[in-house]
């Protein structure tokens, strides 16, 4: 219930005096604001113009949290052509079975780059989605022979090794070369989708 | 163009104008000269800035004054809610009047500031600019309170005064709010609701509450 009819405590807050404020006040906050406006107009305009939009930074993080938190979740990691990829000595190329095609190899100062007829230097998308295949490296020497160093997935033993070795005499290759045309030995990862180099 | 100091504004709007604006109960958010104004605030124009600070600096202040119970930090918190007002002019959406939206960033920016200053458990400043003599005699409104009266009778009233406001300083912050709105500036439920953002019936329950506290503080019959 409310009561708003006039009691003592009524007549001593009405009473309460109003206070004239200090006469610099006035002064101080015309100013704070002409300073404040000055800074304003001082100021870049993409700040100003983000500052103004609070709403849009934070729609920018959520997508981008959002964007992260998606990416994790449907991109499957393979870590082994993970951790090929990011080695700058490696370049990776995907050997259909029966493949006869001839692969150049072009090694950059940098990063070497695998190209097929068809031309790709990275992973294709459908090999990462598809780990249960066999992920063969190769060394490529000067003199343009291929020779199987490792096999990683799924098990290496010395007949595979073999067996690889034997497709691999079945490809022609390019040796690689710096940009300034010294030849180099370079490493390379082969994925077989298909194991037929065991028969 | 024009730098935006040189807008060539005519603000008609005065002191007065806001102030007989609070009267009225239901009003449309902006009048024209209101709307005037804003435009100016937006573009940054020096008068524009002097017609505000002119029309609402007095009631802001002795608002904040009561809430806060201290010049230094009234005038402190009535300079960021300018500041603020300023900042925010550009994505003011004119739902209520220029008077309300300022109370409402005052009130905003004197809750922080004693959050702040609560959390730093400070309890008071001495300003070095305040001249010890000048801060220990009354002001002219605390003599002007009862001129009729003799002096002791002044002194009196002066001593319940401060029983009030020491009572007031101990109310809860939303609760002092609304007192202070309703009974000592003479605000009305709707101007208060609209300021606080909370509805009538709310209003009047603290204002009820508030003043039995109060009351009890004072030893005041119910």
């Amino acid at each position: 219930m409310t009561n708003d009819t006039p009691t003592d405590l009524d007549a001593l807050l009405s009473a309460v005096p109003e206070v004239t404020p200090p006469v610099h006040l006035h002064q101080r906050l015309v100013t704070a604001l002409d300073l404040e406006a000055l800074h304003h107009r001082q100021r870049n305009t993409w700040p100003r113009w983000l500052a103004e939009h609070p709403k849009l930074i934070g729609y920018g993080l959520g997508l981008a949290v959002a964007t992260l938190l998606f990416s994790s979740l449907f991109v499957p990691v393979w870590h082994p052509l993970g951790y090929l990829v990011a080695e700058p000595n490696y370049a990776i190329v995907h050997v259909s079975q029966g493949s006869g095609q001839q692969i150049g190899l072009t090694l950059t100062a940098t990063r070497p780059y695998l190209t097929s007829g068809k031309g790709f230097d990275t992973l294709p998308a459908r090999l990462s989605g598809q780990p249960g295949g066999m992920l063969v490296i190769a060394e490529i020497l000067p003199s343009g022979e291929a020779r199987c160093v490792d096999v990683v997935e799924p098990k290496a033993d010395a007949a595979l090794v073999a067996a690889v070795n034997q497709a691999l005499r079945g490809l022609t290759f390019c040796p690689a070369t710096r940009p300034d045309g010294r030849p180099v030995t370079a490493r390379i990862a082969f994925y077989l989708e298909h194991i037929a180099v065991r028969g | 163009m024009a730098p935006a100091s040189e807008v060539p504004i005519s603000l008609s709007i005065s002191a007065d104008k806001v102030d007989t604006a609070s009267l009225e109960t239901i009003r449309p958010p902006l009048s024209a000269a209101e709307s005037e104004l804003l435009e100016g605030i937006r573009a940054g124009s020096h008068a524009a800035f002097e017609v505000l600070v002119t029309a609402h600096q007095k009631p802001l202040y002795n608002l904040l004054l009561r809430l806060l119970g201290n010049p230094d930090d009234a005038a402190d918190v009535l300079q960021e809610t300018f500041l603020s007002a300023y900042r925010g002019a550009s994505t003011f959406r004119g739902d209520c009047d220029i008077r309300t939206w300022l109370y409402r960033i005052a009130i905003r920016r004197a809750a922080n500031h004693r959050r702040w200053w609560r959390s730093r458990r400070q309890t008071s400043t001495i300003s070095l600019d305040t001249d010890v003599v000048e801060e220990a005699a009354p002001s002219l409104s605390e003599t002007l309170v009862a001129p009729n009266a003799d002096p002791e009778q002044q002194a009196l009233w002066r001593e319940r005064q401060a029983q009030v406001l020491a009572a007031l300083a101990k109310l809860k912050f939303d609760f002092r709010v609304v007192v202070v709105m309703r009974d000592i500036r003479g605000m009305s439920y709707e101007d208060i609701a609209a300021a606080l953002e909370i509805s009538v019936g709310t209003v009047k329950s603290r204002i009820a509450r508030g003043r039995a506290m109060l009351r009890t503080a004072l030893n005041l019959p119910a």
